[in-house]
């Protein structure tokens, strides 16, 4: 991936990390994040 | 009874401020004289289990609370006067998202040595470069270690 996938995807995966009502995402929404920053393809399914 | 989300606060919060993993003990005492240092171990394996925090094989010794990484690594988020180690590459741009403040981002190519100058300015991504994955995601978490 690229320095602005990283972010892209680092933002979506990461900001809430701190948050007090962090949970972790379940794998549709971990799904939805990669396509959402362009990783998509075989290597990026979740099955 | 201690909460799984009051353990994986104080975590955060510690390696956070101090830039190091806090023990079950060290917690215990935090958290006063009703909790035992047990129950916070059991609490460290439960989010271990998770996959929100990384344990040392065999210990409950905290190696990774991801993005960051309470073990020396060639990856590094520098946020003003602070520095943090992140378990990979892909982690070092979640310690800026995680603290949402900029930072700047120490890493190197794995096939050169080379410095890469990258990071986040002003909330933006900047340097130049390509991140390599050597595992595919549906198997991140078969061997965490290695990814």
């Amino acid at each position: 991936m690229t320095i602005p996938q990283a972010w892209d995807l680092s933002r979506r995966w990461y900001g809430t990390r701190l948050d007090p009502d962090f949970r972790r995402p379940t794998i549709d929404e971990a799904r939805a994040i990669f396509t959402s920053v362009g990783l998509t393809g075989s290597f990026w399914s979740l099955g | 009874m201690v909460l799984l989300e009051q353990v994986r606060r104080a975590i955060y919060a510690a390696i956070v401020g101090s830039g190091r993993a806090p023990t079950p003990a060290d917690l215990a005492a935090s958290f006063g004289t009703a909790t035992d240092a047990d129950a916070i171990a059991d609490a460290y394996r439960a989010l271990a289990e998770a996959h929100v925090i990384v344990l040392r094989p065999g210990t409950v010794e905290i190696a990774w609370a991801p993005p960051f990484s309470a073990v020396s690594t060639p990856f590094r988020a520098t946020a003003g006067a602070r520095s943090w180690h992140a378990p990979c590459a892909w982690d070092a741009f979640g310690i800026p998202a995680a603290l949402k403040q900029d930072a700047a981002v120490d890493a190197r190519c794995a096939w050169s040595g080379e410095r890469i100058v990258c990071g986040v300015q002003h909330g933006a991504a900047y340097g130049e470069g390509v991140i390599h994955l050597l595992v595919p995601a549906a198997h991140f978490w078969d061997d965490i270690g290695y990814t």
